[in-house]
């Protein structure tokens, strides 16, 4: 019973951030919930935040949302519940103290010029003052809210765990309209075509229309298992990445399938589909990573076990060339064309 | 006694009771083979576990905390049969002790020590394996849903993806995520940071290592049971304050379970003072069974105290029985 007991354990947040890139500077996470700042050319370090120097200490836990830059700052949301503001050249604190949520932020951040919009898992759609950090207003979603909220002409698009998806005034929290699905959405949503596509707990993803809230006709799509990827919508398709292992090919119109890409080995797709070079490329948990034809959906390459570590965050393209994070802090780099690895290229 | 004794030794007819936890066992080792261990562990064991968790969760209107004790219950009434079993065995190897440490004085010879000792085993009717598969099953189950737990409670978002991977098709089953956590004072993916659920642990294992230990018949019997009453709770407490709290309200509610179990099978034994440090365990005492294993009249040697009081105990029973037809 004791041996039993041995094995198990509490399972510790880790964090899925991926690399973000905001002009000549790469925003990756390179170790358990620390941010670094790497110059977009060659990725060498410009800072780390937490340098673990800091008074008070400053703890993330673990990072999951992306971070977001707007002019000089870099705002950053860890799984301990706190906000903070950085310059993006230094890395140094911009506000007196971090905003404190009530609960752990999984989601990532969305800005404006005027607010930073704040989900956390204690419900609550907070607005921040970017200057200073302080709450100028809040909106209660009902529950956790573990997607990043989608801003987009004066609209923010919120998602909860409730099932729930809010479309907002962005400027007074004002509800446009509310969507409701028959089980949680945590897929962060996207918006093409007029609609927003999103996917959930209920093995759904659905396209709701941006400006009625109703689900488009011949929608919704019915998968395996949850929808928690990013989905990329690209020339009238949606390519949608499932936990079954599936990446799924929708009409975006119609919610039709075009096709779907099942590999041999089939692991749970969290990370979101990206398009690099002239392939469509996937990576699932094991570290395997697939490019596609976009049109057909057949396999071009492949490399199995590339990483040989856990990936659950989004990819980015540079170029030929796709920056990948791995669970730990690695980055690697591959090449979109042919799927030759590059190399670990954490600092 | 002598009225009954055959001319031929008698086997003993084999009972639903006894079949069923053997055809149970078979079952699960066959599938084990077939299958293979990784496999059958999560068809068999793992994933049935994690899904009746959700499932029972849904039911009870999302309360996780009241779900994990509902199923503790519900799971510890299942394997009764074994937990019975189990205990009963563990009386009846108690009550030969005295005989089974004659034959290892009296034979120096490794070999017919042991085959003095089958003997002992098939005249008093005990199975060596009584003790240790039901323990061996229930150990299987116990790990399985530890493991299910720790699964179904989280305590990250990665774990939600790895729960993924595990919930049946049956949409039903997913309502329930992601569970609610919060139950009573605690976060049940979370050690308890307020001390009072490894409290609980503790003191219930405590309770329930003292009640269901089995009178010492020798000092140093006497000395392991004095470790192991201190020992186990110290260091469950230990464990339980790393684990998710889930798992810590599983073990409290299970204990009870067998506390209450250790009453069935030993009865009157039980009291309270037993639970006193400088009770019971600490002075070598001359076992009460409830119940004891079919015993055959006829006998080589004389038998000592416990085993004639278990003889005669059984003589009477057969001649209600007799008096009945």
């Amino acid at each position: 019973m004791l041996a039993a007991a041995g094995c198990v354990g509490v399972s510790n947040p880790e964090g899925w951030v991926g690399p973000a890139r905001a002009d000549d500077v790469m925003l990756a996470t390179t170790a358990k919930g620390k941010l670094s700042a790497l110059s977009a050319e060659d990725l060498s370090l410009i800072w780390t935040f937490p340098t673990g120097e800091e008074d008070p200490k400053v703890e993330l836990e673990a990072i999951y949302g992306a971070a977001v830059v707007i002019g000089d700052s870099v705002y950053l949301g860890g799984y301990s519940g706190d906000v903070y503001a950085l310059s993006l050249k230094t890395g140094e604190q911009t506000w007196d103290q971090p905003f404190k949520a009530d609960g752990p932020i999984v989601a990532g951040l969305a800005a404006s010029e005027t607010a930073v919009y704040v989900a956390s898992d204690d419900g609550a759609l907070h607005v921040l003052d970017p200057q200073t950090g302080r709450q100028t207003d809040a909106f209660d979603a009902g529950d956790s809210i573990w997607a990043t909220p989608l801003l987009a002409d004066g609209v923010l698009y919120v998602s909860s765990v409730n099932g729930k998806l809010f479309a907002l005034d962005a400027e007074t929290l004002d509800t446009v309209w509310t969507f409701e699905a028959d089980q949680g959405l945590i897929s962060d949503p996207v918006l093409a075509d007029g609609a927003v596509f999103v996917g959930g707990f209920d093995r759904t993803l659905h396209a709701v229309d941006a400006a009625t809230g109703e689900e488009r006709e011949g929608w919704p799509f019915k998968a395996d298992n949850w929808f928690w990827a990013r989905p990329l919508v690209e020339g009238g398709i949606v390519y949608a990445p499932n936990l079954d292992g599936r990446l799924y090919a929708l009409d975006a119109e119609t919610g039709e399938q075009r096709w779907s890409f099942e590999p041999e080995d089939p692991a749970p797709l969290r990370s979101a589909p990206i398009l690099a070079g002239d392939a469509l490329l996937i990576v699932d948990r094991g570290g395997n990573v697939y490019g596609l034809d976009r049109e057909a959906g057949a396999l071009k390459w492949s490399a199995p076990a590339a990483l040989e570590k856990t990936v659950l965050s989004n990819p980015l393209a540079l170029g030929d060339e796709v920056l990948i994070s791995a669970q730990g802090g690695d980055l690697f780099r591959v090449d979109a064309t042919g799927g030759a690895f590059v190399e670990v290229a954490t600092p | 006694m002598s009225e009954s004794a055959p001319t031929a030794p008698t086997v003993p007819r084999p009972k639903l009771g006894t079949m069923l936890p053997v055809l149970i066992i078979v079952v699960i080792v066959g599938a084990f083979v077939v299958l293979g261990f990784g496999r059958a562990w999560n068809m068999l064991l793992m994933n049935p576990l994690i899904n009746s968790l959700l499932l029972l969760t849904n039911l009870v209107g999302g309360q996780f905390g009241v779900a994990i004790i509902l199923f503790t219950v519900a799971l510890r009434i299942v394997t009764i049969p074994f937990t019975l079993r189990q205990l009963q065995s563990t009386r009846a190897m108690q009550a030969i002790q005295p005989r089974m440490q004659e034959v290892q004085k009296k034979y120096k010879d490794p070999k017919r020590r042991q085959e003095e000792t089958m003997k002992l085993y098939r005249e008093t009717g005990i199975n060596p394996l009584g003790c240790f598969m039901p323990m061996a099953i229930q150990m299987l189950v116990f790990i399985a849903l530890y493991r299910a737990l720790a699964f179904v409670v989280g305590g990250s978002p990665e774990s939600l993806v790895g729960l993924s991977q595990r919930i049946y098709s049956w949409s039903y089953l997913s309502e329930a995520v992601p569970l609610e956590q919060s139950f009573l004072w605690l976060e049940l993916g979370q050690p308890d940071g307020t001390f009072i659920l490894p409290l609980l642990v503790g003191v219930s294992t405590y309770v329930q290592t003292r009640l269901a230990a089995t009178p010492a018949t020798t000092p140093q019997q006497q000395q392991q049971q004095q470790m192991m009453t201190w020992m186990m709770p110290l260091v469950l407490v230990w464990i339980t304050l790393a684990l998710p709290s889930g798992v810590g309200v599983y073990w409290v509610v299970s204990n009870i379970f067998s506390v209450f179990a250790s009453y069935w099978v030993y009865g009157r034994r039980l009291s309270w003072r037993t639970l006193l440090p400088t009770a019971a365990a600490t002075e070598p005492k001359r076992p009460h069974p409830k119940m004891q294993p079919n015993v055959p009249e006829e006998a080589e040697e004389p038998a000592p105290q416990e085993e004639r009081e278990v003889r005669s105990r059984h003589g009477k029973r057969r001649g209600k029985r007799k008096k009945r037809r």
